[in-house]
């Protein structure tokens, strides 16, 4: 009776010593694949401590979209097989760069290029016409002319004819003037500059679809004809609140002038 | 946009025809598109996109560190100019790779450059650029929107340039005229001119601008047309700031909106085209963690790389992060770089191209083992 | 071998006009070149550049100064901001010196007799590389080229070398001016009031890798340290000159010049030097502004040095492909001569002369020598006798030269990198650089050209096959521009 109890307490200890055993090699199984790996999980010594458990759950959340894995010391079999098997090549791969996932949760507005205008604020006249006038927009601040150009008016619409931008941010240099008809498209609520080249406008043409400026109700008469007036003085009259401030604080100054 | 069916018969018949995967393909060729904006002089990666997770980071470099950056994730945040930039990033079209480099510790512009542009890891030792090799590989064309033609797309079986003339009083020199010069010339200077004289009906008659945001725009135009190229190259010069780099405003972050504003004219141009593309820029090193004496900082290691395009899957910041600890640091002044960027270039040519990163490796980069990041950035 | 002499005119100079004399004894000729026996002289009635457009540093820097205060002064004015802005650019316009650097630049390439030293300047300007600025940097650049390079072609290089290192131009292009001693005076007056003041190695890494021994050398980063803590102190931003000479008198310690020509010549602020001894490449140096002297006579009469300068020598005149041999020959004449440059140019021209190997010619070069050859007038505002008349008569040149620089992508006063304008020929064949010049050789051809596209092609012994297709040209007009954008032409 005693040997057969000794026999099957003999064998008992040597199964649970054979399991410690290929826990422990599990265990390592793991620490060697992730020491190849960005993600440190301390020495290779068989022991599952908190940073073998980070680095695999690291790991393989990164594998899995982020996911959270909740990886635990009893499932170090299971892991060391997928390891060894097939997607191991390909865990390996992921493991060589970390991943931090951009959550951006500020709100970064309507961002508009260097080259759109929104002069939603225009107010012009709705009983004016005149084939040709002057126009430029001015950076307020440094006097300097983003474009300028013929703009005409038909009963109280803008169409624009040709223009001249200052596209780049430089405001001196050989190459900051855009020598060929850039283009202004008309939104409904106000005046947008578009990116030079993107949709050529013939000149005298509008844009399609057509949108024009409506034209506000507060609006200075203009004086009667003159042909040997200078008619600069149209200038405060036809454009009301006429600024627009881009992101970077740059103020400009749409301004007309020269009407004929 | 190209029909899958025509470009197979342009590029290479045996694709069409035999079915079964070409060498160096995956499984089809894919038809995107690369841009490549090449930043001369050393970006300041850390004032791009500084570790603000990292406590040393305002230990290091306090008055170099912008005022207001937007986060990005609990260690990195993003420079506020980038705006256009971090909106894309916001909807998964955009991503950064940090603390990366060319393998070149030389800080040497001219050697640098040479390297970021030859994909080689010794400086002047080939006269074609790894994206010219991609591009041969693939049977692609191009264009640098520059005067020269950077080495970078040499080695292309085609490519041209194109940076507009502002001589006054001549007009685009006419085909016949071409061709009779070219009948006096030999080998690269005659096949330049070849380019010249069939190029010569598309070329602008009147002046066009020539800074880097109209260049974009004009890039991306071309992209959009039927057998147009699906490569460009872009240059901004100037980011070797050696004194007075800036922090929120200044110098370096001036080029940061003008960059920033590069990537939005190339989206906007491309049109449904940015979906097959990607954008990726590179710089021949970083600079100094540390300001220098003059308010600026001196040629470093590691920098940053900025992708975006539709190609990108999921937008993310991928880096092992080195720290900013003076133990950290190479050779105790510059931010370590421990990914290596052709990784990167790798990658952007297997998303856009299709050819097996094995095979870039081999053959574009001619190396043994450099590691994939495609997964990271277009999985 | 060069035969005909106008090739060999184009070899290492500009070639001949129609209206030079072409020297019966090309030997002879060739001593006058290196010995400058021909005064800057323009041909016929082209005269002596007037002296009254030679600016000595000096007047530079007053210039400057004087715009620098009417700018403070109407900045400070309640006007309009647009009315401003004409003012400012009126008065920048006046004070420009670099619209006349440029224009002695044409006109030095397109009638001067000593055009080998032309080259020359042409080359050594390429290799100390400044470049421009939107600040006031443009003003001093003249002043490198004609005063310190174009003087010293004949003397040692280290003397050269030396001048240029402490030039107010090369300082402010590599931000040296504000690379301050970590233990200076300056230094630690700026720590106490909170500001931060130190190194920058720009410069100090230039210096060696481009200008002198090149990183063949394998020198460490400690030495480009050293070498900027021996650097610093000196140097001052090119538009505070005037005005902080005139502060610094008051500081103690300034070195004992009391004169602004002194001064900007040796522009050392001590309180901005570094203190204590510093060790490059194994030399020790003292402390003090002697040291700089003593580093760059090292640098210059280092070996390395030697190989790097006679290689470019050997590349930019007799091609990328010149042999080592043709190397060595100017490389031993280095050796020999301890860098005496008289010497070297002499090496230089002995080689070019009995070589085979071709060169493709710099944008700048080739239409120097398109107009010279052709003896066509192109620039802007010259009378028809030739020269810069006009420049005489209103003094107002304008500034299409730099201009037409810019296009051709060859401008020795643009912002570019310290390492200069490549001498290999795949770095200028894009298709754009060969549009530019076509139209450039319309343009010349415009601008009145007594040689026709025939007889240019007979007096440089083109190809047959050049001199077909020359013949194909529809007119007169196209076979110029044939003829000048042939391969012929384009490489010599």
């Amino acid at each position: 009776m005693t040997k057969i109890k000794l026999k099957i307490t003999l064998f008992a200890i040597l199964m649970v010593f054979g399991t410690q055993v290929q826990a422990e090699e599990n265990v390592l199984c793991i620490q060697k694949f992730l020491t190849k790996t960005v993600f440190n999980p301390g020495p290779s010594d068989g022991a599952w401590g908190k940073k073998t458990e980070t680095a695999i759950n690291q790991l393989m959340s990164q594998a899995n979209n982020f996911e959270p894995q909740n990886i635990k010391k009893s499932d170090a079999e299971n892991i060391c097989k997928t390891l060894s098997g097939n997607q191991g090549s390909k865990l390996n791969e992921i493991g060589q760069f970390k991943r931090f996932p951009i959550v951006i949760t500020e709100d970064i507005g309507e961002i508009k290029s260097l080259t759109d205008f929104d002069f939603t604020n225009i107010t012009l006249s709705t009983n004016v016409t005149y084939k040709r006038c002057s126009f430029t927009i001015i950076q307020t601040k440094k006097g300097f002319t983003r474009a300028n150009g013929i703009v005409g008016i038909e009963n109280g619409t803008l169409v624009f004819k040709n223009h001249v931008w200052n596209a780049g941010l430089a405001s001196s240099g050989r190459d900051h003037l855009l020598k060929e008809e850039a283009n202004l498209k008309l939104a409904k609520t106000g005046v947008h500059g578009i990116l030079p080249h993107l949709s050529w406008v013939a000149e005298g043409e509008v844009d399609k679809p057509v949108q024009y400026i409506t034209l506000g109700k507060d609006y200075i008469k203009p004086p009667p004809k003159c042909y040997s007036c200078s008619p600069s003085s149209l200038e405060e009259g036809i454009l009301g609140s006429n600024n627009y401030t881009d992101d970077y604080g740059n103020t400009y100054t749409f301004k007309i002038s020269s009407c004929s | 946009m190209i029909s899958r069916r025509h470009f197979l018969s342009i590029a290479a018949p045996a694709l069409a025809l035999s079915g079964y995967p070409v060498h160096g393909f995956t499984k089809e060729p894919i038809e995107g598109r690369i841009i490549v904006i090449m930043l001369q002089g050393g970006m300041d990666g850390l004032l791009a996109i500084p570790p603000v997770g990292d406590d040393n980071l305002f230990k290091q470099r306090k008055a170099l560190v912008a005022s207001n950056p937007l986060k990005l994730n609990p260690l990195f945040g993003i420079h506020p100019n980038f705006r256009n930039f971090s909106k894309m990033l916001k909807s998964n079209e955009a991503s950064i790779v940090h603390a990366t480099s060319f393998p070149y510790t030389g800080r040497s512009h001219f050697e640098g450059q040479n390297i970021a542009q030859s994909g080689s890891k010794l400086p002047f030792s080939t006269n074609t650029g790894w994206l010219g090799r991609a591009m041969d590989f693939a049977k692609i064309t191009g264009k640098a929107l520059s005067l020269d033609a950077p080495l970078l797309i040499r080695g292309a079986p085609e490519f041209d340039n194109f940076y507009p003339a502002n001589i006054e009083k001549t007009r685009s020199p006419q085909t016949a005229l071409i061709d009779l010069i070219k009948e006096t010339h030999d080998g690269d200077v005659m096949i330049a001119i070849d380019k010249l004289s069939r190029g010569s009906m598309s070329r602008p008659s009147r002046l066009r601008a020539r800074d880097p945001l109209s260049l974009a725009t004009k890039a991306g135009e071309s992209m959009r047309e039927l057998n147009g190229p699906r490569v460009a190259v872009l240059t901004i010069p100037e980011f070797d700031d050696h004194s007075s780099i800036g922090s929120t405003t200044g110098h370096h972050p001036e080029l940061f909106t003008l960059l920033d504003n590069v990537f939005y004219n190339l989206k906007t141009a491309l049109k449904e085209q940015w979906d097959n593309t990607i954008v990726l820029t590179t710089t021949e090193f970083g600079r100094t963690v540390q300001e220098n004496g003059s308010a600026g900082t001196d040629h470093g290691y590691g920098s940053v790389g900025l992708l975006a395009g539709g190609l990108i899957n999921k937008s993310s910041v991928v880096a092992n992060w080195p720290g900013l600890a003076s133990k950290d640091l190479y050779e105790k002044r510059d931010l370590f770089a421990t990914i290596d960027y052709r990784s990167v270039c790798s990658a952007c040519i297997e998303a856009a191209f299709g050819l097996e990163h094995d095979f870039i490796i081999e053959k574009v980069f001619e190396d043994k083992k450099i590691a994939r990041i495609y997964e990271h950035i277009f999985g | 071998m060069y035969k005909n002499k106008h090739q060999w005119a184009r070899k290492i100079g500009f070639g001949f006009r129609p209206d030079d004399n072409i020297p019966l004894d090309i030997n002879a000729w060739n001593t006058d070149q290196l010995n400058n026996e021909f005064p800057s002289l323009g041909l016929n009635k082209v005269g002596l550049w007037p002296e009254k457009y030679n600016f000595s540093i000096k007047q530079r820097l007053e210039r400057l100064d004087k715009h620098i205060t009417y700018r403070n002064k109407v900045q400070a004015e309640n006007i309009d901001r647009q009315e401003k802005n004409k003012r400012l650019k009126a008065s920048r316009k006046e004070a420009d010196v670099d619209k006349y650097d440029v224009y002695k630049l044409w006109n030095s390439a397109i009638y001067d007799n000593d055009m080998f030293k032309q080259r020359l300047l042409h080359f050594w300007t390429n290799h100390f590389t400044v470049g421009g600025s939107n600040n006031f940097r443009n003003y001093v650049i003249g002043d490198l080229i004609y005063n310190v390079i174009y003087k010293n072609l004949n003397g040692s290089f280290d003397d050269l070398l030396y001048l240029v290192t402490t030039h107010p131009g090369m300082l402010d292009y590599l931000d040296n001016q504000t690379s301050i001693g970590e233990n200076s005076i300056e230094a630690k007056s700026r720590r106490k009031k909170g500001k931060h003041a130190g190194l920058n190695d720009n410069l100090a890494r230039e210096l060696l890798e481009l200008h002198t021994v090149s990183p063949a050398r394998k020198y460490s980063e400690t030495d480009i340290r050293n070498t900027a803590k021996v650097l610093a102190g000196w140097g001052l931003f090119v538009g505070d000159f005037i005005e902080l000479f005139n502060n610094h008198k008051k500081w103690k310690n300034i070195s004992g010049n009391t004169k602004l020509e002194e001064f900007v010549l040796e522009p050392y602020i001590k309180r901005r030097a570094e203190p204590g001894k510093k060790v490059v490449m194994g030399k020790t140096f003292p402390s003090g502004p002697k040291a700089l002297r003593k580093l760059t006579n090292m640098l210059a009469n280092d070996d390395f040095t030697a190989q790097h300068l006679s290689k470019k020598l050997a590349i930019h005149f007799i091609g990328e492909n010149a042999s080592k041999d043709e190397v060595k020959i100017i490389y031993d004449t280095w050796k020999k001569s301890n860098g005496d440059l008289a010497e070297v140019h002499r090496a230089t021209l002995k080689v070019a002369q009995a070589t085979k190997t071709r060169k493709f010619l710099w944008p700048s070069t080739w239409m120097f020598q398109s107009i010279r050859v052709s003896g066509a007038r192109f620039i802007k505002n010259v009378k028809s006798d030739g020269g810069f008349g006009r420049i005489q008569d209103n003094g107002r040149p304008d500034y299409e030269p730099k201009g037409i620089l810019d296009e051709i992508g060859h401008n020795f006063w643009a912002s570019r990198q310290p390492d200069g304008y490549s001498e290999k020929k795949l770095d200028w064949v894009s298709t754009e650089h060969l549009d530019r010049r076509i139209r450039i050789a319309s343009r010349i051809f415009r601008a009145g050209a007594s040689r026709s596209g025939e007889e240019i092609a007979d007096l440089l012994d083109f190809s047959d096959r050049t001199k077909l297709a020359i013949s194909k040209g529809r007119n007169s007009k196209e076979k110029f521009i044939i003829a000048l954008c042939s391969s012929d032409f384009m490489e010599v």
